[in-house]
């Protein structure tokens, strides 16, 4: 399940639950509509997620080269270790700035540099 | 069971059911179910041209430290050893593919992977586990 939160400079994608192959179709409307709205700051919380399989990372890389594209920022928040991992292994982990609260998130949007 | 998503969903479940499957460490079951899916998904969307039912053959073998598994189907020739030597992680974000994540994950995950086509089918093994851990 996906909650969208609109906070003061950035908009929070929250996911919970498992993010495969079944539930990735539904991720990836909800992405391509935050990026509709204009969003130039996202953070995926992934507090509540337990489990990810590469359809779900293939729906959070397509909307952070969303975001890139349109020089927006994005980061990754309370990723459990299981999805931190799967992250690692697939070799994306370099392209998530990768932080324990959504406060920490959004705090690094702040500065000068665009997240990586 | 058969190439649909469905019937993949109800495959994890009962998987998940398995008393052997609770015994696995938390990061076997993980990688379990992540190389089923992964693998499994891949057969039903791109393993057919027809829209035909097809049978998949999964079968898991548990063992104290080790699951050791095989998938047969009858779709068109894959080899994730070979076919999926291109994905690489690109180092820029606009410069990252997106296709090919599913099979290096299982190549990451999966120990002793072996393939061969037989009699029209694709058999692919693989062990997951701390036996298996490359």
């Amino acid at each position: 399940m996906i909650t969208v939160t609109h906070r003061q400079d950035c908009t929070v994608m929250s996911f919970s639950g498992e993010l495969n192959s079944v539930t990735a179709p539904e991720a990836d409307a909800a992405i391509a509509a935050v990026c509709k709205e204009g969003c130039m700051a996202l953070i995926f919380d992934f507090a509540g997620l337990t489990y990810l399989s590469s359809a779900g990372l293939r729906s959070i890389l397509i909307g952070a080269k969303n975001m890139r594209e349109r020089g927006g920022r994005f980061a990754v928040a309370n990723a459990g270790e299981k999805i931190q991992r799967v992250f690692q292994l697939s070799g994306l982990a370099r392209h998530f700035a990768s932080f324990a609260s959504i406060e920490d998130a959004e705090a690094s949007f702040t500065g000068e540099e665009p997240a990586r | 069971m058969r190439n649909q998503m469905a019937d993949l969903a109800e495959l994890d479940r009962r998987i998940a059911a398995l008393p052997e499957f609770a015994a696995l460490s938390g990061e076997s079951r993980y990688a379990l179910r992540l190389a089923l899916e992964e693998m499994i998904s891949n057969v039903i969307k791109y393993g057919y041209e027809d829209r035909d039912v097809h049978e998949i053959g999964v079968d898991l073998d548990f063992r104290s430290d080790a699951v050791r598994v095989r998938l047969t189907d009858d779709g068109r020739a894959f080899n994730p050893l070979t076919e999926a030597k291109k994905t690489r992680t690109a180092a820029d974000l606009s410069e990252q593919g997106i296709g090919g994540l599913g099979v290096f994950l299982v190549r990451q995950l999966a120990g002793d992977l072996k393939y061969r086509r037989e009699a029209d089918r694709n058999i692919l093994e693989f062990t997951i586990g701390e036996a298996g851990r490359k």
